[in-house]
């Protein structure tokens, strides 16, 4: 396609960035969480630097492809900050959720092994009956959070209360990083290998 | 007694009637024959026509103010003082002044009323004043009507005295008729600055009445005072141009489903590596449809997608569009048949990358991406270009009409007047503030949502090796979701309310300095 590998993998690093707005914004408390963004930071940025330096030249452009992943899969995760840090003081709640999370990047390379996945299945298969429900989820969560208006969210924070942005626009955060995190798990999963085998 | 007088009175007469006899019969004499006709005589010839006498040349007409001929003597000095006040001030002048002004009667300059009769000429001379009335001056010919003149800008008065030529006494007259009305009468000359009050000054008795007429020249002040309501007419203007985009524009739930549908459906282009560079083959993967069936929500769905595959400016390279009908029922509750064309992938499809290279640059370049991105915020958010004003920044249609957050405008305007009508203390540079800063914020969540959009989709090309462009759309709008969250949070409504600030501070600054008036300019205001 064109692509510099290496170019989109550093340019991959801004991906994150944007969700982390939301993370370390919403909402306003104080909380280590900072830190966490932080850390996923550098854990990817070290992970790149040291993929390099271990892989093979003919395979380093698979860390940069891995790092691509590892960025996106950061921008699913720091979706799910504004409620995890909501729920400030329920450490159990926020470990639940946070495995969560983690579960769904799993489930994704478990469905990208059934016949019939849900992301990009394959064109003659049958049995797609899950797949409209899985889609239709980021479209309910936005509809749930008032379709991505600015002004609708601000007159309904109006009318109900900041708890609206806080905890049912947390919801949504979160369910949608989880979606996300299935979604380009799946996509990747599917590009790096043909039936769990590393092709690239 | 009674039978006496009878006979006696009555005898008479009947002993008279034994005497009378029948005498013969008349015979008719001859008739009379009609005499000889009256012949006519000689007509009379007239005599000669008489001439008419020379016309009456009207004398010199009268020259407003030029009181030399008859206002002179009638307007004392104090009066003039008097009459100023239409021109000055009307609202100043103290009604009493002209009751004072009789003492200008006393004047004695009556006398000189005489001359008055050539106020004769007066009567043209109430032109002066008013124009129109100079016709009512002709009245003043027959003599002291001229009054009318008063009818002038109450410098009719004057010409009162015009009537006091007949006695020399009008001027004692033009001081009766209303005292104070005589004393206007001098201000009626230099009132002939109609600009204040004309018709106040018409009825040429009340100076109070000038006054009055003050009062509409503070209507002319009134009259600035519209300037606001032209803004707001720029902003409705503005609105209009935004409706089209409004409805054509999909928002982030939108672009969310038509994202997910791409990718249900399987759209992608796989990069094959059969050779280097543009000889390279690419493969078209891509269903007809995204859901089976031929219900109506399936057929709308359908038509999403099929609109979505038509979106991109270079998608002729990979989608190719099939002619099609549906039946529609119209707004009358008949029912006909609409063609329409169904654009689906060429899926199956080997092209030589040379072909989709403008559609592969399209969602993954970084360059495309840039270029994009750097474009809408030049045209929406940087009013300045290389130091001169960015015209493009100001264009309606660019500031309203593109991207989708700029479509809340509609929205927003809602919102911004409920805020006026709550809180009385915001004022109709708040709802322009408001506004504004709404269409700043939507340009901007439009932007960088459709940053993370392409950035997706290119990193997703990079490491997977097929472009999905379904991936961008959604993670575009997953982004803009979260951002509509983020800007009602605490710290959302704070950068808002700072936003608005500035833009605040920029309109006033517009509406003031002389750039401002010629950027003003380019909204045609």
């Amino acid at each position: 396609m064109g692509i510099n590998i290496y170019k989109a993998a550093i340019g991959s690093y801004i991906m994150p960035v944007f969700t982390a707005l939301f993370a370390i914004f919403m909402p306003d408390v104080r909380t280590s969480f900072n830190y966490i963004i932080m850390a996923v930071f550098v854990v990817n940025i070290v992970s790149f630097l040291a993929m390099l330096a271990i892989f093979k030249k003919k395979k380093r452009p698979n860390a940069a492809r891995l790092v691509i992943l590892f960025n996106m899969l950061a921008f699913s995760l720091f979706f799910t900050f504004p409620l995890i840090k909501a729920l400030i003081g329920q450490t159990s709640l926020q470990l639940i959720l946070f495995i969560l999370f983690f579960v769904c990047i799993g489930l994704a390379i478990y469905d990208q092994k059934q016949e019939v996945p849900l992301v990009l299945p394959p064109k003659e298969s049958k049995g797609r009956k899950f797949v409209f429900v899985f889609y239709a989820i980021p479209v309910l969560m936005a509809i749930i959070a008032g379709g991505g208006n600015f002004i609708i969210v601000r007159e309904i924070t109006n009318f109900l209360g900041q708890g609206y942005v806080t905890y049912v626009g947390g919801v949504c955060l979160y369910v949608l990083g989880c979606w996300f995190a299935f979604f380009l798990q799946s996509l990747f999963y599917q590009g790096f290998t043909k039936n769990g085998v590393w092709v690239k | 007694m009674i039978a006496f007088l009878l006979f006696w009175s009555a005898l008479p007469s009947i002993s008279m009637a034994f005497f009378i006899t029948p005498g013969k019969p008349i015979t008719p004499g001859q008739a009379i024959t009609g005499g000889q006709p009256i012949t006519g005589g000689q007509f009379i010839l007239p005599g000669d026509p008489i001439q008419g006498g020379e016309a009456y040349n009207a004398g010199p007409g009268l020259k407003g103010g030029n009181t030399s001929s008859s206002g002179q003597p009638i307007v004392p000095p104090y009066q003039n003082s008097n009459g100023q006040f239409i021109p000055a001030i009307p609202s100043s002048l103290p009604i009493n002044k002209p009751i004072t002004a009789g003492d200008a009667i006393t004047g004695g300059q009556g006398p000189s009323g005489g001359q008055g009769a050539n106020g004769g000429n007066a009567t043209e001379g109430g032109t002066n004043p008013t124009g129109g009335n100079a016709i009512n001056g002709g009245d003043g010919q027959t003599g002291g009507t001229s009054p009318t003149g008063g009818d002038g800008s109450s410098g009719g008065n004057p010409v009162n005295g015009g009537e006091g030529p007949s006695t020399g006494e009008s001027l004692t007259g033009g001081d009766s008729p209303n005292g104070g009305d005589g004393s206007t009468s001098g201000g009626s000359l230099p009132a002939g600055d109609p600009s204040s009050g004309n018709v106040n000054n018409s009825n040429g008795t009340t100076p109070g009445g000038d006054g009055t007429g003050g009062g509409t020249g503070a209507g002319a002040g009134a009259g600035s005072g519209t300037a606001n309501p032209s803004f707001a007419q720029q902003t409705f203007t503005a609105l209009k141009d935004t409706k089209k985009m409004f409805v054509s524009i999909p928002n982030y739930l939108g672009q969310m489903l038509d994202g997910g549908l791409s990718v249900m459906a399987g759209f992608k282009i796989t990069d094959l590596k059969t050779a280097s560079g543009k000889r390279n083959l690419i493969q078209v993967d891509g269903r007809a449809t995204a859901v089976k069936g031929s219900g109506s929500i399936s057929t709308w769905l359908n038509m999403r997608y099929s609109d979505y595959l038509n979106s991109f400016e270079n998608s002729k390279s990979v989608v190719r569009g099939k002619g099609g009908s549906v039946a529609v029922i119209n707004s009358d509750g008949t029912k006909s048949t609409r063609n329409y064309a169904i654009f689906q992938p060429r899926s199956g499809s080997k092209i030589k990358q040379k072909h989709v290279q403008g559609f592969i640059n399209e969602v993954t370049s970084f360059k495309s991406v840039w270029t994009k991105t750097k474009d809408y915020m030049k045209k929406n958010w940087i009013p300045l270009d290389k130091w001169k004003v960015n015209k493009d920044f100001f264009k309606a249609k660019s500031v309203l009409a593109k991207g989708n957050g700029i479509a809340n405008i509609v929205l927003s305007v809602g919102s911004r007047l409920a805020e006026n009508a709550a809180d009385p203390k915001r004022t109709g540079t708040d709802l322009a503030a408001g506004i504004t800063t709404d269409v700043l914020l939507g340009a901007g969540q439009t932007a960088i949502s459709a940053g993370a959009g392409w950035g997706a989709s290119v990193l997703t090309a990079a490491a997977v090796g097929s472009v999905v462009p379904g991936v961008g759309t959604i993670v575009g709008a997953g982004v803009g979701l979260g951002l509509a969250l983020f800007m009602s949070s605490n710290t959302g409504k704070t950068i808002s309310r700072k936003v608005e600030s500035v833009v605040k501070s920029g309109i006033e600054w517009v509406k003031n300095s002389k750039l401002g008036k010629g950027i003003r300019g380019l909204f045609g205001g």
